[in-house]
């Protein structure tokens, strides 16, 4: 505590206020902002005539092209709305700005925790509502048991804070790495194969889906997608015990890794 | 604080050493850099000592690569060092680098900290969070900074839409906000115009006076140095070179002056030894004087005998010269560590 100020202020109050003037700059920065939720809206029109097609041909399955698409929806949210401050947190550290940061007294890695938080709260519901219009424009229809998208809302907000911190790790790696694009091009297509994004992991083959049980990817992509159609308060409760089993895993991961990262910048300048 | 001496900064034998990977250039060293890691040991630093008073505003000058980032770095905790002592305001920084950050502020002029699609009155009101202040006191602190500074009209317009001279004084106060002790700015006025420079410079000296905090400013630009400053460390190689008052400086290490000349005669003729005409226009003459040769009341003396005079100029040399001086003496006592 600073001995020259009364001691009227919270100390979270900081991580709060970070959080807070991140989500108004993210409010003001209206171009990234309408480029996430295009995206996510052309994404769901590609697949959707996609699925279209293919259920059109005969491939039935158990899933309507509404549950297919919603099903889109959520887990494309996940990773559409959640913040790339991996990429922040690197450019931070090859351009020395962390020597910016540290001085303060503030923690880099819970500011940047916060900011996340605070991009993300405006993000998500800018996203997850213009996916939502496009994908109940698109098929006309609401998931065939549209109870479920209540119980995935929450755990989508969950799964994108477990994504933010995956990120915020990956970024600071670049303290031994230096150019952390390879291992988020590695981090990305192992998301989209083991964690279902565009196929749910029950159309997978039985050894893949189990294989895939064990990673992060299908908690926080197929464990909240498959809630668009099943509206099963057990299943949502095992997504949230899963979504908040690898949360504890990241945060543990980060708080590992940023100590040894500090560690690193302190000694050798990083 | 812990500390109750009158120095803000002691620095005792301060050391620090880089390993530094080095890799064969071409494909091949590329595969080989694989499997053997060959380091160098590059010293950044080679004990440096230095004690600066609570008040004082002090230049670190020197050339890239000399040591004054790293200094500065440890000074604000943020890298430790090899070897050496070091304490700021009572604390060891890189023991007490959080304890530190509340009574220290940075600038760093190439990085900014101000949010930049918002107004920077937004930073202010989180860095008062940041720092715990009292709101009460930071109204006040605040209000008082804007006048100071003269930004009340800046403080609702995004950050990316002011100039960098307006942005700079924005970072200044954010800076001050939370009262620090002691400010390290590092090339405070990197990029800024001849204007801009000189308000930025008399803000820092009179915020200093004014708050009776330390500055300790690093920068290339001499003119910082000597409207900022009273004391100047040079520092080459990780090695204090020279550290003086910037007047003392100026009479130690001035080997030469600039005499202009205005005559009423077209051409002036003089000869005298130590006397080098630079510029030699119609009834306009400019010499330089090597006072260790011939004084300046000598060729003025020498210059009313040749011709009628106008008005008669005598200046320094601009301080860049000086800095080179010394660096140039530093090199011929220790050839091997010329830059």
């Amino acid at each position: 505590m600073n001995p020259t100020t009364a001691q009227r202020v919270h100390p979270l109050a900081k991580y709060a206020a970070l959080g807070a003037i991140a989500a108004r700059q993210t409010l003001v920065d209206r171009a990234v902002l309408l480029g996430r939720a295009v995206f996510i809206g052309l994404f769901l029109l590609i697949f959707s005539q996609l699925w279209k097609t293919v259920l059109s041909m005969g491939q039935r399955g158990e899933h309507s092209v509404a549950d297919l698409v919603w099903y889109l929806l959520i887990t494309e949210t996940v990773l559409i709305a959640t913040p790339y401050l991996h990429l922040d947190i690197e450019k931070d550290i090859r351009n020395g700005d962390v020597a910016n940061h540290l001085p303060r007294p503030v923690s880099y890695l819970w500011s940047q925790v916060s900011q996340g938080i605070g991009q993300l709260v405006v993000r998500f519901p800018a996203v997850a509502l213009c996916g939502a219009l496009m994908a109940w424009g698109l098929t006309g229809e609401l998931p065939s048991n549209p109870a479920g998208l209540l119980y995935a809302l929450p755990l989508t907000f969950l799964a994108c804070c477990a994504v933010l911190i995956s990120n915020i790790t990956i970024g600071l790696l670049a303290v031994w790495i230096v150019d952390i694009n390879p291992l988020v091009f590695v981090w990305q297509k192992l998301s989209f194969i083991l964690g279902g994004l565009i196929f749910p992991m029950d159309i997978y083959p039985d050894w893949l889906r189990a294989v895939s049980e064990w990673t992060p990817f299908y908690a926080y992509l197929y464990g909240v997608g498959r809630l668009a159609y099943t509206p099963d308060p057990m299943v949502a409760l095992g997504s949230a015990g899963m979504l908040l089993f690898w949360c504890a895993v990241f945060v543990w991961i980060a708080l590992w890794v940023y100590r040894k990262a500090l560690r690193v910048m302190t000694i050798s300048g990083g | 604080m812990k500390k109750n001496n009158d120095n803000a900064v002691s620095v005792t034998n301060l050391t620090k050493t880089f390993i530094v990977r080095e890799r064969e250039p071409g494909f091949l060293g590329a595969v080989k850099g694989l499997f053997s890691a060959k380091t160098r040991e590059v010293r950044a630093l080679e004990g440096i000592s230095l004690d600066i008073k609570q008040g004082e505003r002090v230049a670190f000058v020197g050339p890239n690569g000399a040591g004054k980032s790293t200094t500065i770095k440890i000074l604000t905790g943020i890298l430790h060092p090899t070897a050496g002592e070091a304490n700021v305001l009572g604390f060891v920084p890189w023991k007490d680098r959080t304890k530190l950050g509340y009574h220290i502020g940075t600038v760093f002029g190439q990085r900014s900290q101000l949010w930049y699609h918002l107004p920077a009155g937004d930073t202010f009101d989180l860095l008062s969070k940041v720092y715990e202040l009292d709101p009460e006191v930071y109204r006040k602190r605040r209000a008082e900074l804007v006048e100071a500074f003269d930004i009340g009209d800046l403080l609702g317009r995004a950050v990316r839409q002011l100039s960098l001279g307006q942005r700079m004084r924005c970072e200044l106060v954010a800076s001050l906000l939370h009262r620090p002790h002691m400010l390290f700015l590092d090339e405070p006025t990197i990029g800024l115009d001849v204007t801009a420079k000189a308000i930025i410079r008399d803000l820092v000296r009179d915020t200093s006076l004014r708050d009776g905090s330390t500055v300790l400013l690093t920068s290339h630009d001499t003119g910082d140095m000597e409207r900022v400053c009273d004391r100047v460390i040079v520092i080459n190689h990780g090695r204090l070179l020279l550290d003086k008052p910037v007047g003392e400086l100026r009479r130690g290490y001035i080997r030469r002056k600039m005499v202009t000349l205005a005559t009423v005669e077209e051409k002036i003729d003089l000869t005298l030894p130590g006397v080098e005409v630079i510029e030699s226009k119609p009834y306009r003459t400019v010499v330089e004087v090597d006072v260790t040769v011939t004084p300046v009341e000598a060729v003025m003396q020498a210059a009313m005998k040749a011709s009628r005079l106008h008005d008669i100029t005598v200046e320094d040399p601009p301080m860049e010269e000086i800095i080179k001086t010394i660096y140039a003496e530093a090199r011929e006592k220790e050839p091997a560590l010329a830059p």
